[in-house]
């Protein structure tokens, strides 16, 4: 199966439909502002007016065209789940692999992006970033997150990464009239170039030491443990970059706090879902059986990463600054369960810890979301709703909204009957049963001292008076936002209080990719 | 022969990098680029690989340079602006970690081509083809086992040229 | 490869040799009026005005950012140019959407007006 024959394209059909709606929604947006500029200009005089409602027009059309091709995607990936004869099957001469591992990777990705278009609706317009680069740039990364998780190589693999880095890039920097989002996109740049150079010179070596690039190639012993050592250390400094692993976590702070909040949620699920996909299939598919060379390094980071994590987030005063040391913790606790997955008597004890990371990254996926469009709903003109003292008295003027601010801060602390609690529940059950008690204790204190920082924001919205009369009027019909609100705290509910299902298909996934 | 000039074309791109970070004057530097990656050109030629030599002219010598070049004029900093030299222990600890990383790196490269391993490394992977790093084969190689790449390249592309290119037009609604 | 690395350095030599013969036989047949009314940009006329060096405007900045992206494409087509007949209807299949994907680049920065100077 090496050409473009119809079941190669059938399998990279999702990545087609996201790249194609990039394109229409940016020739959407061209052809839409070309057509208001011709009313202006057929004219006698430049109305105003006509110019405005074409922009209004494509503001209104570019989310659907969005979410249009995402679910067309979806249908696409529905069709490859269903296919029973490609499961596993490889593609484009073993460069991209189609599993049910991947696909539910894939749906969190897309999931993430479908809401970032949804919640996009009034908040884009209402930002001043309504342009079709900002959907077009969603589109083109969720399709990169999609290349991330399939890939079956180490040039897939770096292309995905590179794909999504760059748009991500250029989204963080979108509101570009803001001087503080240029310079958190271009720290993040740099960085991000540099952790991507490392990255390649890993990958250089590893291909020197193996010779090989694929991933189920590269589990031959090497014949050369020098090249293969500082390969394995500079691909894993690369991907501890990506997903946000202390010490490599300077980026994320002033990234998720400068971007628009759309964009800082979309970020933090979509890379970080990806990105732990993609370390995972090269981890446990590749590199396991030099597993004495590397065992140290995910324990290490993970517990750099919750405690960290944890810690800084007390003192944040900015929301989107506490999401963002939260989303590092949440990395933390996603590399317990990497560290669990290499627990004693690997063959056997892989399913579980692995399946709790899908799971995990599911349930984040949505109360991060969730959290970030809180954010988005309160905010006025050009800025989002992010010094949490603001936060007091929100339950008493929009008892709705609080509550469900409230289910997304139980959840991300990880308090029954909320998803987050069952997410850390199996990662925590999983590191136990394969002998990382210790490291599950240091996740439940990590858990412990985040618990501080969540419920923080509870009381200040349930027990404080509100500051001023009007802080809380939103100025936007913000739909869009309310679908988002309602369908992530039902979902955390739902996989709080019924998780067996979701947990069945991860389990069926991961006995796929093994 | 082939001794001489890996020599002149190292010693070549080796001078000219250490000339990119001292010399005062950013246009000089950039010029001493040019030369350090003419060199590397050369040492991708030595190890044949003539299209990676064209392609690094071409790209890196040629287009990066002219970006190098731009940012440069386009921000053209006066002397006093460039906020003068950085304090003597900053520099030294910079030379420090330069030092460093090369003793890193020099490490599996010299244990791969010297004693046991050595052998080892030639007994697994022979002495590649002559014609692996010709133009022809990269082409072979790119249109039939990494097609799909080639064509995320351009997707990749595209990325780039629509961020950068939003980020640095200005835009007029309507 | 050895005789091609020979072509190689001939080619090199030659043509420093071409390029710093021109400037030494200008150097050597050139006249020399050394006033420093000579050295001015404007032998009659204004008196000049600050220097040269002035910031670029980023237009210029915008060109070479295209150029780079689209060199790489024609890098990228190179080894297809090559090996275009023995690849056959595939390869051309494959050029043309690597083009065709590219050309929405094009398309893209041409009505963004970043090829146009005003």
């Amino acid at each position: 199966m090496n050409g473009f024959d119809f079941a190669s394209i059938m399998a990279i059909s999702p990545e087609i439909a996201l790249l194609l709606t990039a394109i229409a929604v940016i020739t959407a947006d061209i052809c839409i502002g070309k057509a208001g500029r011709k009313c202006c200009t057929a004219g006698a005089a430049c109305k105003p007016e006509e110019t405005a409602s074409s922009t209004e027009i494509s503001s209104i059309v570019m989310p659907f065209i969005c979410m249009t091709g995402i679910a067309i995607s979806w249908y696409f990936m529905y069709n490859l789940w269903n296919l029973h004869a490609v499961n596993g099957a490889k593609y484009f001469s073993n460069a991209i692999v189609v599993d049910k591992f991947g696909l539910i990777a894939g749906f969190v990705v897309t999931v993430a992006a479908f809401l970032t278009a949804l919640s996009s609706t009034g908040y884009a317009k209402r930002m001043k970033i309504d342009f079709g680069e900002y959907y077009g740039l969603i589109m083109l990364a969720s399709a990169g997150m999609m290349f991330l998780i399939k890939g079956n190589n180490l040039i897939m693999l770096f292309l995905g990464i590179e794909l999504t880095s760059l748009s991500v890039y250029a989204l963080t920097a979108i509101s570009k009239h803001r001087e503080e989002s240029t310079e958190a996109a271009m720290k993040y740049f740099i960085l991000g170039a540099f952790s991507s150079a490392i990255l390649l010179f890993g990958m250089a070596f590893m291909y020197g030491a193996t010779g090989s690039i694929e991933f189920g190639q590269m589990n031959a012993v090497p014949t050369n443990r020098f090249l293969y050592f500082i390969g394995i250390g500079m691909m894993l400094l690369g991907l501890a970059f990506k997903i946000g692993a202390v010490p490599f976590h300077m980026w994320a702070p002033d990234a998720y706090q400068a971007a628009p909040s759309a964009i800082s949620s979309f970020m933090a699920v979509g890379v970080k879902t990806a990105s732990f996909a993609a370390l995972l299939r090269l981890l446990f598919t590749s590199l396991i059986h030099t597993s004495h060379m590397w065992y140290q390094v995910p324990w290490m980071l993970a517990v750099l990463t919750v405690l960290l994590g944890n810690l800084t987030a007390i003192s944040q005063t900015n929301i989107k600054r506490m999401l963002a040391y939260s989303s590092i913790a949440h990395t933390g606790y996603i590399l317990i369960g990497v560290t669990a997955c290499m627990g004693v008597g690997y063959s056997t004890g892989l399913t579980a810890p692995m399946s709790s990371i899908l799971f995990y990254l599911a349930v984040y996926a949505l109360m991060n979301i969730g959290a970030f469009a809180i954010t988005m709903h309160l905010g006025r003109e050009d800025k989002d709703f992010d010094e949490i003292s603001g936060y007091a008295g929100l339950a008493h003027k929009k008892p709705l909204l609080a509550l469900a601010m409230a289910i997304f801060m139980f959840s991300l602390a990880g308090i029954p009957p909320m998803g987050g609690f069952m997410a850390k529940f199996y990662i925590f059950r999983s590191a136990i049963q394969n002998g990382y008690i210790w490291l599950a204790i240091i996740g439940i204190i990590g858990s412990i001292i985040s618990v501080y920082y969540y419920l923080r924001i509870v009381v200040l919205m349930y027990m404080k008076p509100a500051q001023t009369e009007e802080q809380f009027e939103s100025d936007q019909s913000q739909w869009g936002l309310h679908f988002t609100l309602f369908a992530t705290a039902a979902g955390l509910l739902i996989l709080g209080l019924l998780p067996g299902d979701f947990v069945q298909y991860a389990i069926v996934a991961v006995k796929e990719l093994l | 022969m082939t001794d001489t000039i890996f020599m002149v074309f190292a010693v070549m791109s080796i001078a000219s990098a250490i000339a990119v970070v001292t010399w005062r004057n950013p246009v000089h530097c950039v010029l001493a680029l040019i030369a350090s990656f003419a060199g590397v050109a050369g040492l991708f030629y030595l190890l044949s690989a003539p299209f990676i030599a064209v392609m690094q002219i071409i790209i890196y010598a040629g287009a990066i340079i002219v970006l190098f070049l731009f940012v440069i004029m386009l921000l053209n900093l006066k002397k006093n602006e460039m906020g003068g030299d950085a304090p003597v222990q900053d520099r030294l600890f910079t030379v420090f970690l330069c030092v460093i990383t090369v003793i890193i790196l020099s490490i599996p490269v010299v244990a791969t081509f010297t004693g046991t391993f050595y052998d080892q490394y030639k007994k697994t992977f022979p002495k590649p083809d002559a014609n692996l790093g010709i133009t022809e084969t990269i082409g072979q190689e790119i249109f039939s086992a990494h097609a799909l790449a080639f064509e995320l390249i351009s997707i990749l592309i595209i990325a780039a040229l629509i961020g950068a290119i939003y980020l640095a037009k200005k835009r007029q609604r309507g | 490869m050895s005789s091609n690395l020979l072509f190689l350095i001939i080619y090199t030599l030659l043509a420093i040799a071409t390029a710093g013969g021109m400037l030494f036989a200008s150097y050597l047949l050139g006249p020399r009026r050394n006033r420093e009314l000579k050295d001015t940009p404007y032998e009659c006329g204004m008196p000049i005005l600050g220097t040269a060096r002035e910031r670029f405007s980023v237009k210029f900045y915008l060109t070479a950012l295209a150029f780079l992206l689209f060199d790489i494409e024609t890098v990228f087509l190179i080894p297809w140019a090559v090996v275009y007949k023995s690849l056959g209807v595939t390869g051309l299949v494959e050029a043309v959407i690597f083009i065709l994907i590219l050309a929405f680049g094009l398309y893209y920065i041409w009505e963004r007006g970043a090829l146009e100077w005003d």
